[in-house]
């Protein structure tokens, strides 16, 4: 079981015994005093297990603090790294080149350390995220500042390390930050590379929005394999997936000059038009039929997007601006109805 | 993965500073590629922040300007660097210039890396010393009457007297796709050096200022970026530097309060740059050059 299965279990239960005790209330059921005893000491039990092994929320107000802890170790780690960054920056001129490097390759393997020193000590993981994000900066630092030091010709090749470091702490450890640090680099590292194939600068690789679709269908690919230890990580790869998707599209649906496709711009951007559409509408109906609310929620405010950006290259320009105003208000309206509309069709065919 | 993680990240890790080291081994070791004398021209401080302690000097060098032809403009893109030249460099030119289809085409060609051929006081820096001189014998041959005509060659004067002593004499000669090639083409290792750069390419349309008709559309590259500019001054070469920082950011906020001139100077030091194997540099030395009364 891995930690987010465990945690839906102790919601389950939670919302279980909320609603047994307002059925009782009204007087619909009436569970004999042993049987409910005996039902209480289970459920006991098994959040004492969970929350042992797993260190779920077992209550509402524990898991309205787990978010501001998460928050708070997420900003934590981020002013952790500037400090390790800046404090770098305000005393290197003044050392050793061996030094240096001593500082710089060390740097990391502490933070390596120091993370695996926390997991153990700490089954929660907040100080161990803090520590691991930590290292992962220290690691960035250390092959930035060494092709700084050395004069070193840049290459997306240090994307793959960090990658490649990322993911083996995320992994090890089951910590989200690194796995979506992990998903960024290894987005850099596979967008430069598709774009040094036709011999182009990789820094360029910005220039053309589609280096981003393979790396896309990718973390979309991954998102597939079974993860049977760390099942909060797909829904991070589908996200990233499908915003690597549909964010290109929206870039070329806007701006078709920077397509790889010899088409003329105008064709270049009704095609991406039409895509956006597609595959937005796409994206929810997959969201929907497969219950993955992350990627619903995705495809939804791309849709929203792409319907505003097509509205205002379509009106902005001739209608008066309360006009405008009012018909995309008034489609909005629309968009509702619809939406409430296959809401009661789906719950009926559900009932 | 639990057990393996942290081992897998720690030989990541080592992975990848071993691999960095080699390669910065494989750059020194042996005759470097090329040895240039540079001085403070070439070669200035890099701008840091206060909260940046580090020090670099910074590259400078100039593309040789298309001669001008009569009330040509030019455009700065070197002259050489013309469509032919770009399609061996492996850009698409295909699209003649003046088809219709070519401002899009071009647009949207991204930049390539490639090698420049950059050489430290040649001919084309003796060139442009001697069209200078020429432009300036011509402005006062000419002697048109009037305040603004007097000013324009005065000005022209002193900026020629100021680039004599602190313009950068490095000079972009020559851009191709094999730096062993070009290193047959140029082989004096003590004044010019192979680097891998940011070639572009544009769609021009020089402008005659005094006919006052745009001239045919034609293809030129240009050269953006060396691609290591920054090179880094370690702790051991500094100390010739730190006291010439110093007082440069003292003359800076005595300018900016108003008092304290901006005169060009001749340059202070000199260093000696080396390029490695992997045509990635490094400074070796650095020298305090005498000071003129």
């Amino acid at each position: 079981m891995s930690k987010a299965s465990a945690q839906t279990r102790a919601d389950r239960i939670r919302a279980f015994r909320e609603e047994l005790a307002e059925l009782e209330r009204v007087g619909i059921v009436e569970l004999p005093g042993e049987q409910r005893e005996r039902l209480r000491r289970y459920h006991d039990k098994t959040l004492q297990t969970l929350a042992r092994d797993y260190d779920v929320d077992t209550t509402a107000g524990q898991k309205q603090l787990s978010w501001g802890m998460r928050i708070a170790s997420f900003l934590g780690a981020l002013a952790l790294c500037a400090a390790v960054f800046l404090f770098f920056f305000r005393y290197w001129g003044l050392l050793s080149t061996a030094t240096q490097l001593i500082i710089l390759v060390g740097g990391p393997f502490l933070g390596v350390l120091g993370t695996e020193v926390a997991a153990r000590r700490e089954r929660t993981l907040y100080v161990a995220g803090i520590i691991g994000l930590v290292a992962f900066g220290a690691f960035v630092l250390d092959l930035a500042m060494l092709g700084n030091i050395f004069n070193i010709t840049p290459s997306p090749g240090a994307f793959l390390a960090w990658a490649a470091f990322a993911f083996c702490l995320a992994y090890a450890y089951g910590i989200r930050i690194l796995l979506v640090a992990g998903i960024l680099s290894l987005a850099g590292y596979l967008s430069a590379t598709m774009g040094t194939w036709r011999g182009v600068y990789w820094l360029s690789f910005g220039e053309r929005p589609e280096n981003f679709f393979p790396v896309a269908l990718l973390l979309l690919a991954i998102a597939l394999v079974q993860h049977r230890r760390h099942g909060d990580f797909p829904p991070l790869y589908r996200i990233f997936g499908f915003l690597g998707l549909l964010i290109p599209i929206l870039v070329l649906s806007n701006w078709g000059d920077v397509s790889y496709l010899a088409l003329p711009t105008k064709s270049v951007e009704h095609m991406y038009q039409v895509v956006a559409f597609v595959v937005a509408a796409a994206t929810v109906g997959a969201g929907v039929r497969l219950s993955l609310r992350e990627v619903t929620n995705v495809g939804t405010t791309f849709f929203v997007i792409f319907l505003y950006t097509r509205f205002y290259d379509w009106w902005w320009d001739w209608m008066p601006k309360y006009l405008f105003f009012l018909v995309v208000g008034a489609l909005s309206i629309a968009v509702l109805l619809t939406l409430r509309r296959l809401r009661r069709i789906r719950s009926a065919n559900g009932s | 993965m639990r057990r393996l993680g942290p081992w897998l990240a720690l030989v990541l890790l080592l992975l990848a500073n071993v691999v960095v080291f080699l390669g910065v081994l494989r750059n020194r070791r042996g005759e470097p590629e090329a040895v240039l004398t540079l001085t403070e021209r070439e070669l200035p401080p890099a701008a840091a922040g206060q909260e940046n302690t580090g020090l670099s000097l910074r590259l400078v060098w100039y593309a040789p300007f298309s001669p001008r032809e009569e009330g040509d403009w030019g455009s700065g893109s070197v002259h050489w660097l013309d469509g032919e030249r770009l399609q061996a460099l492996g850009f698409d030119c295909s699209v003649p210039p003046t088809d219709p289809r070519a401002e899009v085409h071009y647009r949207r060609a991204l930049p390539l890396v490639r090698y420049a051929v950059l050489e430290v006081e040649g001919l084309p820096w003796q060139a442009w010393l001697d069209g200078e001189r020429a432009e300036i014998e011509r402005l006062r041959r000419d002697g048109t009457a009037g305040q603004e005509a007097a000013r324009a060659l005065e000005l022209r004067e002193r900026r020629f007297a100021a680039d004599q002593v602190s313009r950068s004499r490095l000079t972009l000669i020559d851009v191709g796709a094999d730096p062993t090639s070009l290193r047959r083409q140029h082989p004096d290792r003590r004044r010019v050096a192979i680097a891998p750069a940011v070639v572009r390419l544009q769609l021009e349309r020089p402008w005659n200022a005094r006919t006052r008709i745009p001239g045919e559309p034609r293809l030129r590259g240009y050269v953006s970026e060396i691609l290591v500019s920054d090179l880094y001054v370690p702790r051991s070469l500094r100390s010739p530097l730190d006291a010439l920082v110093k007082r440069d950011t003292q003359a800076r906020t005595m300018r900016r309060a108003g008092s304290g001139t901006d005169e060009p100077r001749p340059p202070r030091y000199e260093a000696t740059l080396s390029y490695g194997h992997r045509l990635e540099p490094w400074l070796t030395s650095v020298r305090p050059l005498a000071e003129r009364p």
